[in-house]
């Protein structure tokens, strides 16, 4: 097993990352509770999944600072996937910049990283990784020579102004067949990743030293509750990554599991109670940041200088003939899929169009205006036979003609009724594509979630959205001239 | 990936969303999730986001719209 086959130079590797993991977050002030002395309390406050979403994180940073005031024993924690999803922080230089500036400001005390902290490329992470002034934590991954990222540490100690130790560990999700997170495999090159629940496991060790152990992971809720009966040393798991608002804590076993929704409008708050060190009582629950009034000044200014972002009216491209109905704007899209995804063919659905004209100067913003909905792109293998069933589907639910295609054109042809006789595929050679072949095909998730079509297996996410490949294509050489022509028709026929 | 919505089985593309589940269980219902109208929760009430990540096995329920 490869867990096994690699244990030994993991051991070796934890052993470094234990030296590195003296992490000293600790405020480590005069005590101002003497353990013992009296019952201790430990404030921790946690997000996840905030997308690139920055309007709540004033009246975010309010409320933790109000309880910092009050106690001097507060963590603010974040589960993952703090990228994707605002263009402000996707298209910041550097990106995701924007980020690094509120985490430090608010002092975020740690992280875990998530699947699509992945998604700018390793060296952005690395930048971003090298700036915090917090710990970036994950457990299950093995950085080879290769890859582009420090080593992260598996895990860190913290010491409060109480006394109270605290160990905090970080796991990332695995896509069960691929051993990988989600995520574009081009972002994850010269990594290895490990079970989340076994490297878990491992670190089970933590809880002899420490009055408190945490696990901040990005596996969503699901795999969480898999962990806290795996690990039932666990007295907290902090999560992320199925966006679940829990408005009340889980607890499964001894251990309270934990999630803030996503996109920053919950924080999470957690009030723990020691006495002589000993855990004696926990509360758990969402604050809805709609609901909470108050801003930290400093920190709404800086989230009003970020959504100033002059980089979204940047020209990606200047179009001298425009490009103008779902024809030849489907035709941009298509290409962008199966070039960006180095795929067979690409299909659009016209619906999925937001704009009908791109002409002249080309800005970012008006790329995200063609593409609001974040749309990722599903890849499926299919045969002829296969994208025949697609066509007919959309022909036969939506209108003919509505598909858009890249890497092969399509005649229907019809009856004098109008019904739909057959299908006819020409591949880029216009020579007709082989039935027993199989092509690797990229579409929306719009179409691959409602269309119903023949396909070899359930299709895969390519954790690539249609803005980001559009985004991509424009930047290269593109020839305009062919995404004038027509790629598919209709041959009506006699009786 | 199986999933089920409303205890019907749904196969979703690795690596979907839960909206995405709701559009193959049904559209009108992702619909009226994505307008507001009804929210879809895990098997313990939890309120779910469209754009949550789905495991293996998750479920899912939704308020089904009127017929």
């Amino acid at each position: 097993m490869r867990w096994a086959a690699t244990s030994g130079l993991r051991w070796r590797l934890v052993r470094v990352a234990v030296a590195i993991c003296l992490v000293v977050l600790a405020t480590a002030c005069a005590d101002t509770h003497p353990p013992g002395s009296e019952k201790t309390r430990l404030v921790i406050f946690h997000v996840n999944d905030l997308h690139g979403e920055i309007g709540y994180l004033p009246r975010m940073a309010a409320l933790i600072e109000a309880e910092r005031r009050v106690n001097p024993d507060v963590l603010f924690l974040s589960a993952g996937d703090n990228f994707i999803g605002n263009p402000y922080v996707d298209q910041s230089d550097p990106r995701g910049e924007p980020m690094l500036q509120l985490f430090n400001q608010m002092g975020l005390d740690l992280m875990t990283l998530g699947n699509h902290d992945f998604d700018y490329g390793q060296e952005a992470l690395r930048r971003f990784v090298s700036r915090a002034r917090f710990p970036v934590l994950c457990a299950n991954v093995l950085v080879l020579p290769e890859g582009i990222i420090s080593q992260p540490p598996p895990f860190a100690q913290l010491r409060t102004r109480g006394g109270l130790r605290i160990a905090v560990l970080g796991l990332i999700q695995i896509d069960g067949t691929r051993r990988l997170p989600d995520c574009h495999p081009d972002h994850l090159q010269g990594l290895v990743f490990y079970d989340d629940i076994q490297t878990g496991c491992h670190y089970g060790f933590l809880d002899g030293n420490n009055d408190l152990f945490i696990a901040l992971t990005h596996l969503g809720l699901g795999r969480d509750k898999v962990l806290a009966q795996a690990m039932t040393e666990l007295d907290l798991i902090v999560g992320g990554h199925s966006h679940t608002a829990m408005d009340r804590p889980l607890e499964v076993g001894g251990t309270l599991i934990v999630q803030a929704g996503s996109h920053g409008r919950y924080l999470g708050r957690i009030d723990l109670e020691f006495d002589e060190q000993r855990l004696v009582s926990r509360r758990a629950r969402l604050l809805d940041l709609q609901e909470a009034g108050r801003e930290d000044p400093a920190v709404a200014a800086t989230v009003a200088r970020i959504m100033d972002n002059p980089k979204l009216k940047e020209t990606v491209t200047r179009m001298e003939v425009p490009l103008e109905g779902k024809v030849e704007l489907g035709n941009l899209a298509t290409d962008a899929i199966r070039v960006g995804l180095r795929l067979d063919m690409a299909f659009y659905n016209a619906g999925g169009l937001r704009v009908n004209r791109l002409a002249g100067e080309v800005t970012l913003a008006d790329l995200y205006a063609l593409h609001p909905f974040g749309n990722e792109i599903v890849v499926f293998e299919m045969t002829p036979s296969d994208i025949r069933s697609l066509i007919r589907y959309d022909v036969e639910h939506v209108a003919p003609l509505d598909l858009q295609v890249s890497g092969l054109s399509y005649t229907l042809v019809t009856a004098p009724d109008g019904g739909l006789r057959d299908v006819l595929l020409l591949g880029m050679n216009d020579a007709p594509l082989p039935e027993g072949r199989v092509f690797k095909v990229g579409m929306n998730n719009y179409m691959a979630s409602v269309y119903r079509f023949d396909r070899r297996g359930p299709g895969r996410s390519s954790h690539r959205r249609m803005v980001d490949l559009m985004i991509d294509h424009l930047r290269g050489d593109v020839n305009v001239l062919p995404l004038k022509a027509r790629r598919s028709r209709i041959r009506r026929e006699g009786v | 990936m199986k999933v089920t919505v409303n205890d019907v089985v749904i196969v979703v593309h690795r690596g979907a969303t839960v909206l995405d589940a709701l559009r193959r269980y049904s559209p009108q219902a992702a619909e009226r999730v994505l307008t507001g109208a009804c929210r879809v929760e895990d098997d313990h009430g939890y309120l779910v986001a469209t754009d949550g990540a789905l495991s293996e096995g998750d479920r899912l329920t939704v308020e089904d719209p009127p017929t």
